[in-house]
């Protein structure tokens, strides 16, 4: 390709770089730039990458090309390991890569005004950029190393974002659990990042999978299913797939702009683009395809359900986004390719339209009901009709506790991590403290003075 | 062998050495800030302006004193800089000028200049010598200040300080046993195992840990980051253990290393109190560079000299902010969300990213080294790299729950300062900037960790190992000791 389209794609990544810096460090210095300047230089950034978008997509159409790459060297490298760095610019990356301007974009001018004199209106536009950083590079990574590196990116604006309101404490909760969920999931990627390495030699995508998806990912079977699988772990914790899904309506709590680009739109679908960029290594593991129809299935269902009994409407679109991401995710598992990446795009677009708009939307119906004088009509009721009777209250039941998943990973997972530390912690203490008394020459102090003291996750 | 043009590596260790041994009424108030401030300055320029001759001017090999002592009266150099040492001495001196640096007013009585400025001293004499019996010398000096930080004062800790008059107690033993026997004899290899207790003891190696968290407690946080985070230990087991020790010892050490490393991550997020936090997190975190010391390629093995530095850097950078915040609030607690971000946006950004690039987040050198370290040992051990994937992961979560607990919140502190003072903001800006810059070019830093690495597994098994260009050194023997021991090819 021309050095016009390698310009391209470095302003589509380079735009929020330049932005995330000068918010940063303007900010690092004591020095938060003015509110106007920061709206017009978030929307400057966004058009220019979207623009960049628009012109690389009109050469590729233009050339016929149907995919590039954009070798950037190595980030580091030893004799006896390289970490190779370029960008990957293909349907799949490219139609990401708009996305996400265009989206960052739009949800950047809502939050200018929608944050206004907000005491953390930079902080926001920062980690608004860091996002828009990360997921560019996510989605042009050239290879699964790259990936991986802006995946963390993503995932670390995402949880501070949900803890914007830091006064209150249901958000710090809510992003230290989807934080939680991130990193123990993200655990899936980078395992597999490293073990694609060690039996390929390279993480370069243009490399595994040769001109084409056709190709073939250069592993065995059961090579393929073990990275699949691991692969797959990562998609479950950005995509909210059950078991894990619990934290998505949790993280509503972040401001509303946040949540449509992170939990309506883009965040939400970064684990069906994995998927998707990394399918050549599924088709070499039909058994882990199927468990991603039924993983993705399942979720589909479990949210549904779920969506009925929430009160507010952030909490029920969140489910309404699951329900989607898990029949896009069901989709990618049945072999479809096209079809998953119209769904995210139409998807993506309305469901941010839908959470910018839900502020105000109760105040328009509140008015429209003043203005009619009376309650509109409810609508929906499509469950309860098809539910039997005998199972609506059990059903209700389960929908209002979300399926009991919460308990059951608190239960299983976090309580016995919680207790066997903490057990050992009280050891550590009984021993210094039984050591410090025979030094002394006293008596041992009573076990309980020295119990207790770890507070717990 | 090249030999300075002045007598940089002797001023290293004097200067700071001098300012130690001032008479206390002559470093009072802002004058004896004002001297900490010089003389680590100084170190730090001296330190790089070292690295830099190494690196750039030098002929490679090995960089030796003009005037060294041990040249003049025993024939053969006691200082000298080599591939491993040329940027841990930046790195130390480093971490030196940012404790000097961002030095709260509240701790100035117990990290005294006097004594940050002989901690420095011992420190520095550590990198440049792997003379057995300089490094007993510097190990017992160095471990002093630690020691009497705890054993003074009315809540004066035996326990804790025992463990550290133990660290030097085999030390000593171990070199002095180790200097009268046959490397292969049993009194040999009895001085090996004296030296390696000593060795996983001051690293906080379980099962010889426990002293850490209460350290961390009750010492003061300075001097506890100044006397753990350049990793002397690491050192000497870089210098007498990993060049000679059988396979077996080495996977032991490996495989006590990584259970330490995930143990303190679990202890870290179980925690109530911030600075038992910090010392699990730290306990943690430097385990994992044992753990890469131990491993037998060359790639791991600079996975873990690169984790030396980056987290030790990361890590003084943490617990310095937590020193600032201490110094604001008093005693801190992990149980309740002790709010206050408004008020101290800089300090709580800087806790956060010191701590995301401990863990090594990638953008921070700490993300090359866990890369290599995981990558390297994948083949042979993927224990080990699922057990520091694990770590990475758990102190992940700490570093974000201590952030949120410390920072989030309603609660309003109005206590008349609370603002970032410009030194603090200096000082963990300088921080910042180098975490920053290697973690965005990491290449020359990473293959510098991996030219050291080689040089340790050709002294352990020949030039088998070594994939890179042999780095050539000068016929002439640098020490006796330094070749008996393998040291050096």
């Amino acid at each position: 390709m021309s050095a016009l389209a390698g310009w391209g794609t470095f302003a589509i990544v380079g735009a929020p770089a330049v932005l995330l810096a000068i918010l940063g460090a303007s900010s690092l210095a004591g020095r938060p730039l003015p509110e106007r300047v920061v709206g017009i230089l978030v929307k400057l950034a966004f058009i220019v990458s979207l623009a960049s978008c628009f012109v690389l997509a009109a050469r590729m159409a233009a050339s016929d090309v149907p995919r590039f790459s954009i070798p950037l060297g190595e980030w580091f490298a030893t004799p006896d390991y390289h970490f190779e760095l370029g960008l990957l610019v293909d349907h799949l990356s490219l139609t990401f890569a708009t996305l996400t301007a265009a989206l960052c974009g739009l949800v950047g001018a809502f939050a200018h005004r929608y944050l206004h004199r907000e005491p953390g209106y930079h902080r926001f536009f920062i980690l608004l950029s860091l996002f828009a950083l990360g997921m560019m590079l996510t989605v042009l990574a050239g290879s699964l190393e790259m990936v991986y590196a802006a995946w963390e990116l993503v995932g670390l604006s995402s949880a501070l974002l949900i803890a914007f309101y830091h006064e209150r404490r249901q958000p710090l909760q809510n992003g230290f659990l989807t934080f939680a969920v991130y990193r123990v999931c993200d655990l899936g990627l980078l395992s597999a990042v490293v073990l694609v390495h060690h039996f390929c030699g390279t993480g370069a995508f243009e490399k595994l999978f040769g001109a084409g998806s056709e190709a073939g990912a250069p592993l065995s079977e059961n090579q393929a299913i073990v990275v699949a699988l691991l692969l797959f772990v990562a998609a479950i914790g950005k995509s909210a797939q059950l078991p894990v899904s619990g934290w998505l309506p949790r993280a509503m709590e972040g401001p509303t702009p946040s949540s449509a680009i992170f939990y309506g739109a883009l965040s939400v679908h970064a684990g069906a683009f994995l998927l998707l960029r990394t399918a050549p290594i599924f088709e070499n593991a039909p058994l882990v395809s199927w468990l991603v129809v039924v993983v993705g299935l399942l979720t589909a269902a479990h949210a549904a359900l779920v969506e009925q009994t929430q009160t507010d409407i952030k909490g029920a679109l969140a489910y309404a986004s699951l329900t989607q991401v898990g029949i896009i995710l069901a989709e990618i598992g049945l072999g479809l390719r096209l079809i998953p990446l119209l769904h995210i795009v139409g998807h993506a677009c309305s469901r941010s339209l839908q959470f910018l708009r839900a502020p105000s939307l109760l105040h328009d119906l509140h008015q429209v009901e003043s203005a009619v004088g009376e309650h509109l009509a409810h609508t929906g009721m499509r469950f309860e009709r098809i539910a039997p009777a005998g199972a609506r209250a059990w059903l209700y039941r389960l929908a209002l506790e979300r399926a009991y998943l919460d308990e059951l990973l608190d239960k299983l997972i976090v309580r016995p991590f919680q207790g066997v530390f903490q057990f050992f912690d009280g050891l550590e203490q009984r021993w210094l403290a039984g050591l410090e008394s025979v030094l002394r020459g006293r008596a041992r102090p009573p076990t309980g003075a020295v119990e207790g003291d770890g507070s717990g996750v | 062998m090249s030999e300075l043009s002045l007598p940089l590596l002797l001023l290293l260790v004097v200067l700071p050495a001098l300012g130690a041994v001032v008479p206390r009424s002559f470093l009072t108030g802002r004058g004896a800030r004002r001297v900490l401030l010089l003389v680590t300055g100084v170190e730090l320029a001296l330190a790089i302006a070292v690295a830099a001759v190494f690196h750039f001017g030098g002929e490679g090999g090995i960089l030796v004193d003009p005037f060294d002592p041990g040249r003049s009266f025993f024939g053969r150099p006691f200082l000298f800089v080599d591939e491993l040492s040329s940027l841990l001495l930046p790195f130390g001196a480093l971490v030196f000028g940012m404790v000097a640096l961002v030095l709260p007013r509240t701790e100035r009585h117990r990290a005294s200049t006097r004594r940050i400025l002989a901690m420095e001293a011992c420190t520095l004499s550590v990198f440049l010598t792997a003379e057995p019996v300089l490094l007993a010398g510097v190990w017992v000096l160095s471990t002093l200040p630690g020691y009497r930080e705890l054993s003074v004062g009315p809540r004066a800790r035996r326990a804790e300080g025992l463990y550290m008059l133990g660290t030097i107690i085999l030390f000593t033993a171990g070199v002095a046993l180790e200097y009268f026997s046959e490397v292969t004899s049993p009194a040999g290899r009895l001085a090996d195992v004296l030296i390696l207790g000593a060795v996983l003891t001051r690293k906080g190696i379980v099962p010889f840990h426990s002293w850490m968290l209460g350290f961390f407690e009750h010492a003061a946080l300075p001097t506890a980051i100044l006397f753990t985070a350049p990793q002397v230990g690491a050192y000497a087991a870089a210098r007498l253990i990993v060049p000679h020790a059988p396979d077996a010892v080495l996977t032991v050490i490996g495989v006590a290393s990584l259970a330490t490393a995930v143990y303190g991550a679990g202890l870290a997020l179980v925690q109530s109190n911030p600075r038992r936090a910090f010392g699990a997190f730290f306990m943690s975190q430097s385990a994992l560079v044992m753990a890469g010391l131990d491993s037998r390629t060359t790639l791991g093995l600079a996975g873990g000299l690169a984790l030396w530095i980056s987290s030790g850097v990361a890590l003084a950078g943490f617990g310095m902010t937590l020193a600032a915040l201490e110094a604001r609030r008093g005693s801190l607690s992990l149980r309740t969300y002790s709010g206050g971000y408004q008020r101290t946006p800089f300090l709580a950004t800087s806790f956060l990213f010191f701590g995301l690039a401990a863990v090594g987040f990638p953008g921070t050198v700490g993300f090359a080294g866990e890369e290599a370290l995981v990558d390297g040992v994948v083949g042979d051990f993927p224990q080990m790299a699922i057990a520091v994937m694990m770590t990475s992961a758990l102190n992940g979560l700490l570093v974000l729950r201590a952030y949120f607990r410390l920072f989030g919140g309603a609660r309003v502190h109005i206590h008349a300062f609370q603002r970032t003072r410009p030194r603090e903001r200096a000082g963990f800006l300088l921080l910042v900037g180098v975490l920053l810059a290697l973690g965005l070019a990491p290449g020359s830093f990473l293959m510098s960790r991996h030219r050291a690495a080689e040089a340790i597994l050709r002294a352990r098994y020949g030039d088998s190992t070594s994939s890179a260009p042999r780095v050539e050194l000068d016929e002439q023997p640098l020490t006796a000791t330094l070749r008996d021991r393998e040291l050096l090819p």
